[in-house]
């Protein structure tokens, strides 16, 4: 019978956990270096830390500033995603966030009272960023932890791992009984709404969800998105792009275009992709909750 | 893995894995919390599993102005643990 090692800490302001199969050291070299990837992730892309790259890159708006490859990565990503949902994802909306009550307690410049649309605000050259207003890169930052932590753990020969951040996952191989089951907590520290089995090899999930915090941030208006979607978990190959795809759904209403995901409405149904039903173990639940599914 | 009835003094946002419904101040619970018995039958929880309660009456003395319930029949049971059989939570973090 395969043993995974368990260990937990936390990181980026979040519970940090990590199982394992592998050997002792191995495994133990696995939490390490998955610690040194979330630290040095906090110190480059949190907005909680003065001293953070991004701070100083929005303290430098709209100049630019040399940045590390961690922050020009994430700031790449935001980019394509700003572009690629023709502006609903938008890193601009940090003014907002903080108005909304999600402070960080960081000392920022003032945000534009309105968000230009089709704005090139991210410049570039080699080495140098800046930004035309201060950014957010919010859950990007936590996707992107993960996908290099999972990637320094595969570099160690580890095959079999779950790794979770803050309730986003990324989960590879198997567990040591089958496929690795994950519970669906509901918003705001509701019950679970479902439990899912994960039966690829590899996957990761992310969850969004407009919580008492109001912390999604419709670019369109600067305030608190209201729609009809409250939380919404994304399943895909990639951490940060789901988190991006999840916020995007509560943005949407309704998480159209992602192949695998759950959202929970205002009517408090859970709801799921055709593709995303069949990870979902509903009998796990209690009579009312299952009830509650589609 | 160990099983503990315990009454709830205040609304502590918790709920029943039974039912589904919250649990409500006063109420009586039996608290699942998988975990290892150390020497002196101190109890140490195990990390990556969560806290499941079930409703178990209306408090002890039954002198409490609540709703009494009992959801720890053998589905309640089945689905609290089932819940408890999980490798890892996804869910809001909030940030």
């Amino acid at each position: 019978m395969r043993h995974a090692t368990p260990f937990a800490d936390e990181a980026l302001g979040s519970p940090l956990r990590l199982l394992v199969i592998a050997p002792t050291a191995t495994a133990e070299a696995a939490w390490g270096a998955v610690r040194v990837e979330m630290a040095a992730v906090d110190a480059a892309l949190s907005r909680h830390r003065e001293d953070s790259e991004l701070i100083l890159l929005n303290h430098a708006s709209p100049g630019c500033i040399p940045v590390g490859g961690r922050l020009r990565h994430a700031l790449a990503l935001a980019w394509r995603a700003y572009r690629s949902s023709l502006g609903r994802f938008d890193p601009r909306i940090i003014g907002a966030l903080e108005a909304a009550g999600d402070r960080a307690g960081v000392p920022l410049p003032s945000s534009p009272a309105r968000l230009r649309p089709e704005e090139r605000w991210l410049r570039a050259d080699r080495h140098r960023r800046g930004v035309l207003a201060p950014v957010d890169l919010g859950g990007i930052g936590k996707g992107l932890a993960l996908r290099w932590s999972a990637e320094r753990i595969r570099r160690l020969g580890v095959r079999d791992f779950l790794l979770e951040a803050g309730g986003d996952i990324v989960a590879a191989g198997s567990a040591p009984g089958g496929g690795w089951r994950v519970s669906l907590a509901g918003p705001d520290g509701q019950r679970p709404l479902a439990v899912l089995e994960l039966p690829v090899a590899s996957v990761a999930l992310a969850t969004s969800a407009q919580t008492r915090r109001r912390h999604i941030i419709d670019p369109a208006t600067l305030r608190p998105v209201d729609g009809p979607a409250r939380q919404a978990t994304v399943a895909g190959a990639d951490p940060a792009w789901a988190e991006v795809r999840s916020k995007l759904a509560i943005l949407a209403g309704t998480p159209a275009g992602t192949e695998r995901a759950w959202w929970y409405g205002a009517d408090g149904r859970l709801r799921a992709t055709a593709s995303a039903r069949e990870w979902v173990a509903w009998e796990a639940l209690s009579p009312s909750a299952s009830s509650a599914a589609c | 893995m160990t099983f503990e009835a315990e009454t709830l003094h205040a609304p502590t946002g918790e709920w029943c894995a039974g039912c589904g419904e919250q649990i409500i101040h006063g109420q009586s619970v039996i608290r699942l919390e998988a975990g290892l018995v150390l020497a002196e039958r101190r109890f140490d929880a195990l990390i990556m599993r969560p806290t499941v309660y079930l409703h178990a009456g209306g408090g002890y003395d039954a002198g409490y102005d609540v709703a009494d319930r009992w959801c720890a029949t053998p589905e309640g049971f089945q689905a609290a643990l089932a819940l408890l059989s999980v490798h890892g939570e996804a869910g809001p973090s909030g940030h």
